[in-house]
């Protein structure tokens, strides 16, 4: 166990390795919130009336709930009016209608994360909607897109230019009322994305967003939205890092996918946010509301994260199988290190008949983290012939870290199968000793073993995303190794 | 679109303004035990405190959210109606009756085997007050379990059975639970000194409606066994809620079958703390209901040593419209390092309104540890369904044979065999003529 130790050690000892600080003025909105606040970031950005109304409605929910208790973090308590709820890079106004507008600053910042926008969009093909704090700067492949049909823009575009799209649908899979954190984004999301592939179309490349958290004291309430029609598929990516600070910051997202008759959409998210260093000072709390509705029949959602980063991680990624035939998949890796807690699942609801739904967690802990699988699988009484798989794996790295497993199965008819598996190990002695006498160094033999451990979630990411995932969970845990 | 549950009427804080009864009974209650010695009046106030702080836990609590329990609230169930007779005892513990042993409460069946003792409240509190004040409400809490604090607060006698130092009983101590004065609020401690072995079989059955609240606690000195049987086959008007909560001592080993076949609504904690290394625990159980019935198993095992192994195995089979929930929770301390931990809840649904929530739940808090834990609910195989018709089974058979198939290696771990043999055969003919 000692060369754990020390790889624990040095990776504790490893700096945050996306930390630093554009240095862009920012148009931002004192700290509080009020009604004027969702007002003015209304107003700011021109919505029209019903979704002021629908924002408002939002907030006055709010305003009567109480933050949950129930998951299995802890933190001091959020002052809800200590935090600056809107914040725009200040050439927000005349947007740049290309790459060669945008303020090379923050061109120089994606080129420090590694995502240089130009490169990666020409190399990969993949169009990148970047949100850099809330207002998103620069969209490529638009026309490419736009020739197929797909509609990809930020949500305040498409509020402007697909007002009866977005009514139709914002919402709908997560109401304003759904929980504490879902509503309060629902009265101040600031920006976030908008994709709708019509009828039939495949779209033809990987949609990506890159979020990252750069003003101090600033919220971020991305708002997501995706609507796939009868017989279309589209792969969307979004991945996440921000710069080092010291003050925690809030995050709380809310994704919505719809999926029609035989449509499928895979959404994977990689997110490395500042999980604070290795006393748990700073980091980023995320409180995410991710749900997708398959509405059609033999619809499809898959979902797939890998998280090694924020302070807090409470997410629960569910699927709602309404078509008859319609699957619903889960595939997760969260590593947890030093003072990280994560309590993060998912929720298959099946309604329809014949709904399958796999659910793949896999969960590291080190340190002194804390790592939870909390996960929902529901079975209504129409739903016959549903099928559940689910698996949860923890792996323990370090004496002083926690795996907890709270799997809640609620089965109404008998022709459903239901399986849930959960199993908690350390890496074994036996198998690093078998990798040494195979000549294979104790570090990369750990490597090797955590990395077979993730296989199951690795390979159901796109390529373009599970180089850079194992590079994750390379400064995650490896990074001693060399 | 949202799945909320809508809130029922037992949402409603359930004690507050319904607690009267609940109070004005535990004052006749303390002027009937008021010679008792003073630890156990502070123990029954402390009690009744909690109670009063927690009420009968509604729908919104976590633990009770699948069991509606808002009936109890008034305590009319608890002292206005009493446990009737049953009908007819289950064949083992009817067959062995001879000579009656102590107390005012509970039968005891059959002989008390040499090395033990089974004494009333009274008679222990003579013979061994320092063992009773020790253990007697000590080691099932109820600060922060309401019904265990009902317990406490209101039982009347207890039973007490020592096992000596070394002592190796061959022969099971049977309790029956019947009607009696104290039918409502059985209460039982077991003491297993060094070394010994002991074997307890509960039995609970009435008639009428009514609600049965009963505690038993186990203490097992350093390498001692007790294997405990509850068998509840109540009334199926009743309530039955249990709690079973053992503290065990170094290299001791303590099983717990526990078998739900009655009751309108049934809710059983099991819970073992181990409290030294090289403990071992097996909790176990077999649940099978029908008709409207809802029975519900919480098991608590908490590793807070190294070195300890604990197994579970629990059952059900499901019919008509009953509802069967488990949730089985694990703790692993942060020094429970070479914990071995295994979990598994099986559900068979034999009908389309049956339903199962099952919740296997582990929180360790060390890193060297195996645990594992599995649960699946499924239905009968229809193609070994056919196989047996094929071979000239009627359909009602072939479900029968396959629901005891399912349930067969859970019955195998009772050790005792006549009480094993009752329930096979029940088991065997319970769902026989449901067959269309």
């Amino acid at each position: 166990m000692s060369s754990a130790v020390e790889q624990l050690e040095g990776l504790t000892a490893q700096e945050y390795k996306y930390g630093f600080v554009t240095d862009i003025d920012q148009e931002t909105l004192p700290p509080g919130l009020t009604e004027d606040t969702v007002r003015f970031i209304s107003a700011k950005k021109e919505e029209p009336e019903w979704l002021l109304e629908w924002r408002l409605k939002a907030f006055r929910h709010w305003q009567g709930m109480t933050e949950p208790t129930w998951p299995n973090v802890s933190y001091p308590k959020i002052d809800y009016q200590s935090i600056s709820y809107y914040a725009a890079p200040k050439s927000a106004d005349d947007k740049p209608k290309s790459l060669d507008e945008v303020d090379p600053e923050l061109l120089a910042t994606y080129e420090k994360l590694g995502i240089p926008l130009e490169e990666r969009a020409v190399l990969a093909g993949v169009a990148v909607d970047a949100v850099f704090d809330s207002v998103s700067v620069a969209t490529t492949f638009r026309e490419k897109l736009a020739d197929a049909g797909v509609i990809f823009m930020s949500i305040s575009e498409a509020v402007r230019e697909h007002p009866e799209l977005v009514r139709k649908y914002l919402g709908s899979v997560v109401p304003p009322s759904d929980n504490f954190f879902a509503a309060l984004n629902s009265a101040v999301f600031s920006d976030g994305s908008f994709v709708f592939i019509p009828k039939g179309v495949t779209c033809p490349m990987e949609l990506s967003t890159y979020f990252r958290i750069n003003a101090m004291n600033t919220g971020q309430f991305e708002r997501t939205l995706i609507v796939a029609e009868d017989d279309s598929y589209v792969s969307y990516l979004e991945g996440c890092t921000a710069p080092m600070r010291d003050e925690n910051q809030l995050h709380a997202a809310v994704v919505e996918l719809v999926a029609l008759e035989n449509a499928r959409i895979k959404y994977s998210t990689v997110q490395n946010w500042y999980p604070g260093d290795k006393d748990g000072n700073g980091g980023i709390y995320n409180f995410v509301t991710k749900r997708g509705a398959c509405r059609g029949k033999r619809s499809k959602i898959s979902w797939t994260q890998v998280e090694t980063g924020s302070a807090i991680t409470w997410k629960y990624p569910s699927c709602i199988l309404i078509g008859d035939g319609s699957v619903g998949e889960f595939y997760s890796v969260a590593v947890t290190n030093n003072h990280q807690q994560a309590d993060t699942g998912t929720k298959m609801i099946h309604i329809g008949k014949d709904t399958t739904s796999t659910i793949v967690s896999k969960g590291i802990s080190a340190g002194v983290s804390n790592n939870s699988y909390r996960g929902l699988v529901k079975i209504m009484p129409k739903a016959d012939g549903a099928r559940n798989f689910s698996q949860c794996d923890s792996m323990l790295m370090g004496d002083r870290c926690g795996a907890h497993t709270f799997p809640y199965l609620e089965v109404r008819n008998k022709t459903a199968q239901v399986e849930h598996e959960a199993t908690t190990s350390k890496i074994g002695e036996d198998q690093i000793f078998y990798l040494n006498q195979r000549g294979i160094e104790t570090e990369d033999a750990v490597s090797m073993i955590v990395n077979g451990f993730c296989k199951e979630v690795f390979r159901e990411l796109p390529m373009e995303f599970a180089v850079e995932a194992q590079k994750l969970l390379g400064v995650s845990l490896e990074g001693s190794v060399g | 679109m949202s799945f909320r549950r809508r809130p029922r009427e037992s949402d409603v804080p359930a004690i507050a303004d319904r607690a009267d009864v609940y109070l004005e009974r535990f004052n006749d209650a303390l002027a009937r035990s008021a010679d008792e010695p003073g630890w156990l009046l502070e123990r029954r106030k402390r009690a009744m405190e909690r109670f009063l702080q927690l009420g009968i836990p509604s729908l919104k609590h976590e633990e009770y959210k699948y069991t509606d329990l808002s009936a109890l609230a008034d305590g009319r169930l608890l002292f206005a109606t009493p446990p009737g007779g049953a009908d007819a005892l289950p064949s083992y513990a009817a067959g062995g009756a001879s000579n009656l042993a102590t107390g005012t409460g509970p039968q005891v069946l059959g002989r008390v085997p040499h090395g033990a003792r089974v004494q009333s409240l009274a008679e222990a509190l003579r013979a061994e007050p320092d063992l009773v004040q020790r253990h007697l409400g000590t080691i099932a809490a109820y600060d922060d379990h309401a019904l265990c604090a009902v317990n406490t607060a209101f039982f009347s006698d207890a039973t007490v059975i020592t096992a000596e130092r070394g002592a190796v009983l061959d022969e099971p101590i049977q309790l029956v639970f019947g009607d009696g004065p104290q039918g409502s609020l059985p209460r039982v401690l077991i003491v297993a000194g060094r070394n010994s072995s002991v074997q307890v079989v509960e039995t609970y059955a009435g008639s009428g409606a009514y609600w049965r609240n009963a505690v038993t606690e186990i203490h097992a000195e350093e390498n001692a066994r007790v294997d405990h049987y509850r068998a509840q086959v109540e009334s199926l008007d009743a309530y039955h809620t249990g709690r079973l909560q053992a503290s065990q001592q170094r290299d001791s080993y303590v099983s717990s079958f526990s078998i739900s076949f009655g009751a309108t609504v049934a809710r059983n904690d099991i819970g073992t703390r181990l409290n030294g290394s090289g403990c071992e625990c097996s909790l176990d159980g077999l649940y099978a209901v029908r008709g409207d019935q809802l029975v519900d198993h919480h098991t608590s095992i908490d590793h807070a040593m190294p070195h300890c192994n604990s197994h579970q195995l629990y059952k059900g089979v499901l019919d008509d419209r009953a509802k069967g929930v488990f949730n089985g929770k694990i703790f692993v301390r942060p020094d429970a390092q070479k914990t071995d931990a295994v979990q598994s809840n099986k559900n068979l649904l034999l009908s389309d309104e049956s339903e199962v929530n099952t919740k296997p739940q582990l929180e360790i808090d060390a890193n060297d540890v195996r645990c594992t834990h599995g649960a699946t609910i499924g239905q009968l195989d229809s193609e070994a369904a056919f196989y047996l018709q094929s071979r000239g089974i009627g359909a009602d058979r072939a479900r029968n044979l396959l629901t005891y198939a399912f349930a067969a290696d859970a019955l195998e771990r009772i050790k005792v065999a006549p009480l094993r043999e009752h329930f096979e055969s029940l088991l065997l003919n319970r769902f026989a003529s449901q067959e269309s």
